[in-house]
């Protein structure tokens, strides 16, 4: 249903559908910048997002690879494998690499993985900490935070930003 | 604008302080006030800067990167913790508005605030701060846009605290500046103080110059120091002091003696000068008395002419040496000017009898003018004022040919107390030259040497004079021209006297107030005199320069002139014309004619009969006080007759009634005494008089008197004293006294009567209410009023003992006279002897001794001479033994009394002729001349009793003032004799015999 709005707004509104993706992929890194990560020997040279390359997301966010982010370049990580991604810093899951989500789900978590995703009850049920929704009134996309996944991943949003974020069910 | 250098050093300090800790202060908490607006400002701006980026902090990446309206609202909600914040605006680029917090509470839109100002001087209230930031919405980038954070602060709080942060510091300052001023208040005083004590000693010692004082030493601070030094500077002082004192006690001493030693040559110059006065004079009276004995003796023409010369340079030596004694005695300050109480009339009446001989051998006219409105008496040396106006008179007499000289004297001041007077004598003689003017006082100087030869003189008296003058604070003043005369004046002040003046003003003008009269002279200085004169006593004055004018001004009927005053020299112009004229004049329009007439013009007039003329006649130099009683009584007769006539029968009463009593008028002024005379004798009274009340009694004790007229105030004894005497043997129905009383004051009258008066009548005398009175006391009596005709001398017969001739030479042939009193005699002494008898039995032998005395004495004078004696006998007999030895001698007595009375009474049966005036050799002296005579001898005795030389030149004034009469004149040539041989008490005696005999 997610989908549907989402296609339908894409469909009737070019740059409403745009700015949604944007919207995310803005958001992404946004919410990265506000999150602190423990102390975990991963890469540091560079603040990898692991998001499958078909997303549109991934081709927005490619625009920006190479910035700074929270003092790393940006780097994107298309290849999904275990090693891969619980090297990275941030997962978005896409509906298509939604399973490889599920399959990781408590490695991603005891590795410091900040999980994103559009997919409805990913935050709620499934597992992940941040969860994007369109809310059909204001037109917006919004986010849905769990804050105990987040915990669990030693992960911690900036209560500023956690105050935009929905945290009930 | 003050000096502020002036003020007092506490003032200075004290302003000084206040001015520069108030300054200090006040500059420090400007500065204060600065800083803590700067900080306070700055401390507001980083709490605002703190607030704002702590929103924009927790928005930025939030609120407004999500676009997230409410939670910016949210988030800027928390601007409330800050209560000055009123307003925060976040704008966005596309939205101006993202997000407004307004301060809740104030309901105050914070627009509304902008416009409110907080001070007057528009502070704005409300301050915006804007923070800009860049965001990012809707993009990877968070900083490429730009927006700003507004903040309105209400600044309120902020300039409250302010302002309460400088009303503190205010207050601090001020109570600081107060505490400080306070304390240095008592700094300086304790500094000052030691200068304020020291400037106080230097002034007390400056003005008591108490130079043992000494200034307190407090600090050794320079002020210290400072009294230290005045110290020292004091001490030096007084040291020098007293070596001064010392230096002058002994110049003073060395000065004390040459002071004593100079008035020990002083005292031995005035012994000398006292001395010398008497040792020269001896000698000189030798040396003229033993040549005028030489002159009386059988000599030869030349040693006559040898020794005459030799009286008149004595004489003159005399002079010079005494005016020479004068001078150097004024000098030497010894001089000592009297202060007696006189009458300046007086004093100028004495001056001017004395040059009448010289003005009428050279033809001068001495005209006077004496002060009417001085109203007292003076206070001074009225003998040396004589003897400086002598001296003028003399010189302007003797330098003067032809003209007039006249003496004026005017009032320039007069107080209560004190009158100034102007002297001035002027001549129209010879006058002096520039040159000698300056050299006139000099001693010794006349014009020149043959001035001196020419008149005679010392050539002191000028120098005397001005030198009496300067003494009585005053200064001769002299104006002259040759041949052009000149004028010496002089101005005196005097103190008044506080008797009232016999010659005032308002008696004056009482007697002859508001008359017309119409004057006929040609003097003009005379004119101006009685000009000044007249006004002043309120009498209108018509003039006319000779008779023909005259004439025509009595004919023009319009004006009515009371009376004629003439000069003679008028007259003598043309003498028929002029008698006729007074002949018609006096018939026609009766009024009184007074004539001014020189003494010798006076015989002229009474030889030519000029009828009616001879009543009045005032003798030049005319002296005011004659001439107004002249004019008094010849307008008073008019005004008796006048009213008498009113009441024609009162005045036959009176007339018949009083007949021709016998009054004693006792008056010691002569002008009042000629009044109150006048009246008696125009009713047919007869006056005696008296001057004082000593005199009254003796004559009431000597004569039989039938009223007496009883002035108060006399001197010597005054009229309660005499009254009282006389009522002793008097009462009030024997013998009536009538007060006079110039003051009718209630407590006067009742000590009239009192002293045994019976009446009293005011001065000045009306003449019907003085008739009134004597009418009242008078009409009992009975008098014998027998018919006066003149008996011719054939008709007194020769009568033993009698000699009528003998009384009849007494009073200078008036047989009318005479034969009055044969007849009041027998009336007086008829009961003589058994009044005698009398008191003698009753013990009264004083009485008795006067009766008999009085009874020689009338007797004497009336020429019954063996009357006399035996009235003379019985007189010592009584004064010797008390009593008589028997009854013989009264009987002598009695039987001469019989014989004379007989003698008389036969007398008065036989035809008398009337005689014509030829029998008459010689007039009868008036009243006036009587009194005037009196006075003159009187002085005349005085001048006798201090051996004064000008005794001499009084007795040839007077021989010619008498001149024509005969007896008188006798009587004055043998004083003349008896003084030439210097017999003084001889001569006191004849004088007073003669002043005696005069007034009986």
């Amino acid at each position: 249903m997610v989908v549907c709005v989402f296609i339908s707004q894409s469909y009737a509104d070019e740059a409403h559908f745009a700015s949604e993706a944007k919207l995310k992929a803005i958001y992404l890194v946004h919410i990265s910048k506000l999150t602190t990560w423990p102390v975990v020997e991963k890469n540091t040279d560079s603040f990898s997002i692991c998001i499958d390359k078909t997303s549109e997301i991934s081709t927005l966010l490619t625009e920006i690879v190479g910035r700074t982010v929270k003092n790393k370049k940006l780097k994107l990580e298309h290849d999904l494998t275990e090693e891969s991604l619980i090297a990275c810093d941030v997962y978005y899951v896409t509906a298509s690499d939604y399973p490889i989500f599920k399959r990781f789900k408590s490695q991603l978590e005891s590795h410091a993985v900040l999980t994103v995703s559009s997919e409805k009850g990913f935050s709620r049920d499934e597992g992940g900490i941040v969860e994007y929704y369109i809310a059909e009134e204001v037109k917006k996309v919004k986010m849905r935070v769990n804050l105990q996944n987040m915990r669990n991943s030693q992960l911690n949003i900036s209560s500023k930003l956690l105050r935009l974020m929905d945290t009930g069910s | 604008m003050m000096n502020f250098y002036n003020l007092p050093i506490r003032i200075k300090f004290k302003r000084l302080i206040i001015t520069t800790i108030s300054s200090a202060v006040l500059f420090i908490t400007a500065v204060f006030v600065i800083i803590i607006f700067n900080s306070q400002s700055k401390a507001l701006d980083e709490r605002i800067k703190i607030q704002a980026e702590s929103v924009i902090d927790r928005a930025r990446l939030t609120a407004i990167f999500f676009n997230d309206k409410e939670e910016m609202e949210a988030t800027l909600g928390a601007l409330k913790v800050d209560k000055d914040i009123v307003r925060g605006i976040v704008a966005l680029e596309d939205n101006p508005n993202f997000g407004v917090y307004k301060k809740p509470e104030n309901s105050k839109n914070a627009e509304d605030y902008r416009y409110e100002s907080f001070f007057p001087c528009l502070l704005s209230r409300i301050k915006p701060y804007e923070t800009p930031f860049k965001y990012g919405q809707d993009s990877f980038d968070d900083d490429t846009k730009a927006g700003k954070l507004i903040l309105e602060v209400d600044l309120y709080n902020f300039y409250a605290e302010l302002l309460s942060s400088i009303a503190l510091s205010l207050l601090i300052t001020f109570v600081s500046i107060f505490i400080t001023v306070k304390l240095a208040g008592r700094i300086i005083s304790r500094i000052i103080h030691p200068i304020l004590k020291l400037a106080e000693t230097a002034k007390k010692v400056a003005s008591e110059q108490d130079y043992t004082t000494r200034a307190e030493v407090f600090e050794l601070d320079e002020v210290g120091i400072l009294a230290e030094n005045l110290n020292d500077m004091m001490s030096q002082i007084q040291l020098r002091d007293d070596s001064l004192e010392e230096k002058v006690l002994q110049r003073t001493a060395a000065l004390e003696k040459a002071r004593d030693e100079a008035e020990e040559a002083n005292h031995a110059k005035s012994d000398f000068i006292a001395n010398i006065s008497h040792e020269i004079r001896t000698p000189m009276n030798a040396i003229l008395n033993k040549n005028r004995f030489a002159l009386q003796t059988e000599l030869t023409a030349k040693q006559r002419d040898y020794l005459t010369a030799v009286e008149s340079s004595t004489i003159l030596l005399l002079n010079i040496i005494n005016d020479t004694l004068d001078l150097s005695k004024i000098e030497a300050g010894k001089f000592q000017l009297d202060k007696v109480e006189f009458s300046l009339s007086e004093m100028v009446s004495k001056l001017s009898m004395m040059f009448t001989s010289e003005i009428s051998k050279k033809n001068l006219a001495l005209i006077l003018s004496y002060p009417l409105k001085l109203e007292a008496d003076i206070i001074g040396d009225d003998l040396r004022l004589s003897q400086v106006l002598i001296n003028l008179l003399g010189n302007a007499i003797k330098f003067t040919n032809q003209g007039d000289v006249v003496l004026a004297i005017e009032l320039c001041e007069q107080t209560e107390r004190q009158v100034t007077l102007r002297f001035t004598v002027s001549d129209t003689g010879e006058g002096i030259s520039k040159e000698y003017l300056g050299k006139l006082f000099d001693s010794f100087t006349q014009a020149d040497i043959s001035t001196t030869r020419k008149h005679g003189g010392t050539g002191l008296g000028l120098a005397i004079s001005q030198r009496l003058v300067a003494l009585m604070g005053g200064n001769i003043e002299v104006e002259s021209e040759l041949n052009k005369g000149s004028r010496f004046s002089f101005s005196l002040s005097f103190n008044k006297s506080e008797k009232m003046p016999l010659n005032s003003l308002t008696m004056y003008k009482a007697a002859i107030e508001k008359l017309n009269i119409l004057l006929v002279n040609d003097n003009q200085n005379l004119q101006t005199v009685f000009e000044s004169v007249f006004s002043d006593l309120d009498i209108s004055l018509y003039s006319a320069t000779d008779l023909d004018a005259a004439m025509v001004a009595l004919e023009d009927k319009s004006k009515t002139y009371d009376v004629f005053l003439i000069d003679w020299k008028l007259v003598k112009i043309d003498e028929a014309f002029s008698q006729k004229i007074f002949e018609d004049f006096n018939k026609l329009i009766q009024i009184p004619i007074i004539v001014m007439a020189t003494s010798s013009e006076h015989d002229e007039i009474i030889e030519k009969k000029y009828h009616g003329l001879t009543k009045h006649i005032v003798n030049k130099p005319v002296k005011i006080e004659e001439l107004i009683a002249a004019i008094s009584i010849a307008v008073n007769h008019k005004t008796c007759i006048n009213t008498l006539s009113f009441n024609f029968d009162q005045r036959q009463t009176l007339a018949e009634n009083i007949g021709k009593a016998h009054i004693l008028l006792v008056e010691d002024n002569v002008i009042n005494q000629q009044i109150a005379c006048e009246l008696l004798e125009m009713q047919g009274l007869q006056v005696s008089i008296a001057n004082n009340g000593k005199e009254a009694v003796d004559l009431v004790a000597q004569n039989s008197f039938d009223l007496v007229l009883m002035d108060i105030q006399m001197p010597d004894m005054d009229g309660y004293q005499a009254s009282i005497l006389i009522r002793k043997d008097f009462s009030k129905d024997e013998l009536p006294i009538v007060a006079m009383t110039a003051y009718a004051m209630g407590g006067d009258k009742a000590r009239c009567f009192a002293a045994g008066m019976n009446e009293h009548i005011a001065k000045p005398i009306e003449p019907d209410v003085f008739y009134k009175v004597l009418a009242k006391y008078l009409h009992k009596k009975q008098y014998i009023d027998v018919k006066q005709d003149v008996v011719s001398a054939k008709l007194f017969p020769d009568v033993e003992g009698i000699d009528f001739q003998e009384g009849l030479l007494r009073l200078r042939q008036n047989q009318d006279l005479y034969f009055k009193l044969l007849q009041m005699f027998i009336k007086e002494h008829e009961h003589s002897i058994e009044e005698i008898k009398q008191k003698l039995a009753d013990g009264n032998v004083n009485v008795a001794r006067i009766k008999a005395h009085t009874l020689k004495g009338v007797a004497a004078n009336l020429g019954a001479k063996a009357l006399s004696a035996a009235a003379d006998r019985i007189e010592t007999q009584i004064e010797t033994h008390k009593q008589l030895q028997s009854d013989e001698q009264l009987a002598e007595l009695s039987g001469e009394i019989i014989h004379f009375i007989n003698t008389i009474q036969s007398l008065s049966t036989e035809k008398l002729v009337d005689s014509n005036d030829e029998n008459k050799n010689s007039a009868e002296l008036s009243t006036l001349d009587v009194l005037v005579l009196k006075q003159q001898l009187q002085e005349l005795e005085k001048l006798v009793e201090m051996h004064d030389f000008s005794a001499n030149t009084k007795v040839q004034s007077l021989l010619e003032m008498v001149i024509e009469t005969e007896n008188i004149h006798q009587d004055l040539k043998v004083i003349e004799e008896e003084l030439r041989r210097f017999n003084f008490e001889k001569v006191s005696e004849l004088i007073a015999a003669l002043i005696k005999q005069l007034m009986s």
